[in-house]
């Protein structure tokens, strides 16, 4: 068994005592890391306005000190990643195709270009880099500005990119970040600040990132530095139970933005049963959405309805098409979509419990390559929720007002086929609760400058400061004609 | 080997007797079952095994299909049943939409693919509830469908049927007795004592459907010998509408919920039915303190039903309320709920023993549902359960040897009309009983640490036996106000 040692890091400092050790259940990789507790009083920026020194920095600055870390990051040169992707290896739901290609991408998001149209589209540069003045109807001339915040971020361990791209949040936002790492994640983000530390150690950057592991809920921990005299933000990725931890914590003062998880889903209309041609190249965009990083993400597709019809005809239609994305996903290439390590136990039994007793429905394959279960009735299965490991569920419906209705909040992207559908169910959609529609077999091929799950958390991430500037000329003071002024 | 029979009028068990009919275990002596020697158990285990795979592999389409899956055609190895235990999913394995549409035709088709019982002549779509279901299944047929309270409203049913119940009832019996030396080794007068049940008469849960066995067996059916905090039915519907409600709550989705329309047109009966519940309960406790005070008894309920009893009864005045050599059956497990401080001393008081009794580990998915933990606090599982120990992760068996750790399954080849074979959530640590226990009862135990995989896994919105009543009233409530 693998034995690992996760640094704690604050603010370009590096901590290496094993007081404690993680993990190595089962046979999987374990890890020793600091103990939090004796460094409680350090890992907090203890006056807010030591993040000045953030603002002695133009944005030109902060893209340098990213295109630089961007060369740094190349993933065949950089030995903390290459520990990083070693460990991820036995902690991990991707495959070693996938977590390879994963962390050669994973310096892009520090390339200057991308970072600038994330930070200018996102916020709008120059709000980040000065005060705007706007005139506002009330005679105010406003100034108004996006400052940083100092933020814990509970990352999420189900892909590596969630860390690298919260310390570029970070640096473009000229925030303090404190990231609570995964316990399948622990050190990509510890990889990042080593690297930083390594590049330029007395950067502002690199003395406002530091990188932890507790364990989530740790309340000796947590009730310390949950405490508003430390943070403005927590930043938390999370299923139902940790992000029902964490919001015990809010209180005036502490602002909670949830990166809950989403469920993403498909909508095939009849024009692509037209012909078999039609029908293979939306079953071969279907399985792109279902297999990309094998369904680990939010916005994979898991349910996809299907207007093949209902009637004998109609099903054999959507059997047919059930065997062409079962195909189509096995020939995914191996960058994209792996056989799994180990189909998920919980989902298996679900999956045999089906083959065995039900009547309403066909699965296709099963086991480590992946599953496609065809409902024949226009109802998802009931454990739509857990599917995961390139397992789908395509149910067939005579019309779109099934896939409307059973959108809700919990929904992410929908994939939609052919694209003229989106503009004419998008609104709707967006009543019901999904956030993103995209066509077809666009789904992973996320534009992260855009909003994410319908929330803009990089502008929640930032505090929106106004300064307002009154001429009493223009704008008399009240004490001379209240009534006027109520006016 | 030459064992003493239960009644001394009736003649010995011998190893083939219990190979063919694994049920009469039961019938010996905690004392005498327990003191088969672990090599004769095996070899029984294994004929018997064997001999219930093939009874029921023909006539269970569930597990002709599941045997197929794994390419077994004959049992003759213990082992090889491991591969063959249902997890709790198959039992609810029907889509939700039957019950939210009142399709109990389709729920019939699908429970007959898990009975000996032939089920396909039987026609359910009058049926408009759960319960109505269930009255009709126990009208027509042999089958008494057991359920769970149910996760996020989806009930699973195991379809145990009137070829079981006496079994069940002398399982229940057998909860009480001691071993070898131990002070209650020789149970008596059993059938003289009356039951006390700390929580429904009726309904299909285990607890219900136990005391239909009891009192078959012991009192021909004379129900005047249970008495029971609420004499009133535990609703399938109703619980299974208490879960979607919860589910639902948590999703932001209430208002997609569906009512059966046979649970609306109950919604008098159930509201008749609420507003007695106080009364109920004033009832009881005056029948408590009044034609069974002191009485020897035997007693039963779950950890937290039992608390509420006690709480109920410490505000009825009534404490003490039994006879000190009383029979006290307390289900473990707290069922999810935080239990006050004190709340041993609690139970006791209330009922007027001297010390809190050891407590019981089993499912309703064995016949013999629970299993009273030994003076060592290890948990002595009756010679007709075969027990698995199961890689979590991997689904691989581990060996049958030693002591192992990890999800526990077994065959309980007691069961006559579905296959015995179960996968619980549940982690134990089990020794096979090659080593015996220090109690000097022999075959496998448990270590009295067991922990639900549910409780890592997100397993929250369970709704526990002790919970069922909270769930209960909720959906009372809903139903009143769709109905509004």
């Amino acid at each position: 068994m693998a034995q690992y040692h996760v640094p704690l890091i604050i603010r370009g400092r590096i901590i290496d005592h094993a007081d404690v050790e993680f993990g190595g259940r089962r046979g999987g990789a374990s890890f020793t890391t600091p103990d939090v507790k004796k460094h409680v009083d350090a890992i907090p920026l203890g006056t807010p306005s030591c993040l000045s020194d953030l603002y002695e920095l133009n944005f030109d600055d902060i893209l340098d000190y990213l295109g630089e870390l961007h060369q740094r990051m190349a993933f065949g040169r950089n030995s903390y990643l290459q520990e990083a992707f070693e460990l991820a290896l036995s902690t991990s739901g991707l495959t070693e195709p996938l977590l390879r290609r994963t962390y050669q991408l994973m310096r892009d998001c520090f390339e200057p270009n991308f970072a600038r149209e994330f930070a200018d589209s996102s916020i709008g540069i120059p709000y980040l880099e000065g005060w705007v003045q706007k005139r506002m109807g009330n005679g105010a001339m406003a100034s108004i500005r996006a400052i940083g915040a100092r933020a814990v971020h509970v990352v999420a361990g189900n892909s590596p990119l969630v860390s690298s791209m919260t310390v570029m949040r970070n640096a473009v936002l000229r925030s303090d970040a404190i990231i609570k790492t995964p316990s399948n994640d622990p050190l990509t983000a510890a990889a990042c600040a080593r690297t930083m530390i390594e590049m330029a150690p007395d950067h502002p950057i690199t003395k406002h990132l530091s990188v932890g592991y507790w364990k989530g809920g740790d309340s000796s921990f947590e009730d310390v530095l949950y405490q508003p005299k430390n943070i403005e933000k927590i930043i938390a990725w999370g299923g139902f139970a940790s992000i029902t931890h964490i919001a015990k914590y809010i209180q005036p003062g502490i602002d909670l933005i949830t990166l809950d998880p989403k469920l993403s889903s498909s909508i095939i209309g009849k024009a692509a049963f037209q012909d078999e041609r039609t029908m293979a190249d939306a079953a071969q965009r279907m399985a792109i959405d279902i297999g990309s990083n094998n369904q680990e993400a939010c916005l994979n597709a898991r349910v996809a309805y299907i207007e093949s019809g209902t009637d004998e005809d109609g099903l054999a239609k959507a059997n047919r098409f059930g065997e062409m994305v079962y195909a189509a996903l096995q020939s995914l290439p191996p960058a994209l979509s792996t056989p799994v390590r180990r189909l998920d136990p919980q989902l298996a039994e679900e999956i045999l419990s089906l083959k065995m007793m039900s009547d309403d429905h066909r699965v296709i394959g099963g086991g480590n390559k992946g599953a496609v279960i065809v409902s024949q009735t226009s109802e998802p299965v009931d454990f739509a929720r857990i599917l995961t490991n390139r397992v789908a569920n395509l149910v067939p419906v005579d019309d779109l007002e099934i896939p409307v209705r059973s959108v809700t909040a919990y929904t992410q992207t929908i994939g939609i086929y052919p694209d003229e559908l989106k503009a004419k169910l998008r609104d709707r959609l967006a009543f019901h609760g999904a956030q993103r529609f995209v066509s077809l077999g666009y789904a992973a091929r996320m534009s992260y400058a855009g909003p994410h799950d319908g929330l803009e958390p990089l502008r929640r991430m930032c505090k929106w400061i106004i300064e307002e500037e009154y001429d009493p000329a223009e704008t008399p003071l009240p004490s001379k004609s209240y009534a006027e002024f109520a006016l | 080997m030459n064992m003493p029979s239960l009644k001394s009028a009736r003649p010995a068990l011998s190893i083939e007797e219990l190979t063919a009919a694994p049920e009469k275990f039961l019938d010996l002596t905690i004392t005498e079952m327990h003191s088969i020697p672990n090599g004769t158990l095996q070899e029984i285990h294994a004929r018997a095994l064997s001999a219930h795979f093939t009874a029921m592999v023909e006539r269970v389409p569930v597990l002709a299909l599941l045997a197929e899956e794994q390419h077994i055609r004959e049992i003759s190895d213990i082992a090889q049943a491991g591969p063959l235990l249902l997890s709790h999913s198959v039992y609810k394995s029907y889509p939700l939409s039957v019950l939210e549409n009142g399709r109990f035709d389709r729920l019939t088709r699908w429970l007959d693919k898990l009975t000996a019982h032939d089920l396909s002549a039987l026609d359910a779509s009058p049926c408009g509830s759960i319960d109505e279901w269930i009255d009709f299944l126990d009208a027509n047929t042999d089958i008494r469908v057991k359920h769970s309270s149910g996760t996020t409203g989806k009930l699973s049913f195991v379809p145990r049927s009137v070829s079981e119940m006496d079994t069940v009832a002398k399982g229940f019996m057998r909860f009480f007795e001691g071993f070898g030396d131990e002070p209650d080794a020789h149970l008596t007068g059993f059938e003289s004592l009356p039951i006390i049940h700390a929580g429904y008469r009726h309904g299909a849960m285990g607890q219900a459907r136990l005391l239909d066995a009891v009192t078959r067996y012991f009192h021909g059916g004379d129900d005047s010998w249970v008495t029971t905090s609420n004499p009133g039915r535990l609703s399938a519907d109703v619980l299974s509408l208490g879960g979607r409600i919860k589910g639902a709550e948590q999703r932001g989705e209430l208002g997609k919920l569906k009512l059966a329309p046979g649970l609306l047109a109950r919604r008098d009966a159930f509201e008749k039915e609420q507003a007695q519940s106080e009364e109920r309960t004033r009832a009881f406790f005056h029948d408590v303190a009044t034609r069974l005070r002191g009485r020897r008894v035997v007693i039963s309920g779950t950890v937290p039903q039992l608390v509420d009893l006690a709480e109920e009864g410490r505000k009825h005045g009534v404490m003490a309320a039994f006879a000190p050599d009383s029979l006290v059956h307390i289900a473990g497990g707290s069922k999810g709920r935080v239990l006050p401080d004190g709340y041993r001393e609690q139970i006791v008081q209330f009922i007027g023993i001297n010390a809190y009794p050891r407590l019981g580990y089993g499912m309703t998915e064995m016949v013999n549902a629970t299993h009273r933990a030994c003076p060592l606090g290890q948990y002595h599982f009756r010679p007709n359960i075969v027990p698995f120990i199961i890689d979590p992760e991997t689904g691989e068996q581990l060996p049958r040897a030693g002591t192992q750790t990890g999800r526990f399954g077994f065959v309980d080849i007691a069961i006559k009309t579905h296959w015995g074979g179960f996968l619980t959530g549940d982690e134990v640590t089990l020794s096979f009983g090659d080593t015996p226990c220090g109690c000097g009862r022999t075959g496998a135990h448990v270590d009295p640490v067991i922990r639900r995989y549910s409780e890592t896994e997100g397993g929250d919105d369970k709704i526990t036996c002790a919970g069922a009543p909270d769930a209960h009233n909720r959906a009372l409530d809903f139903i009143t106000r769709v109905a509004e």
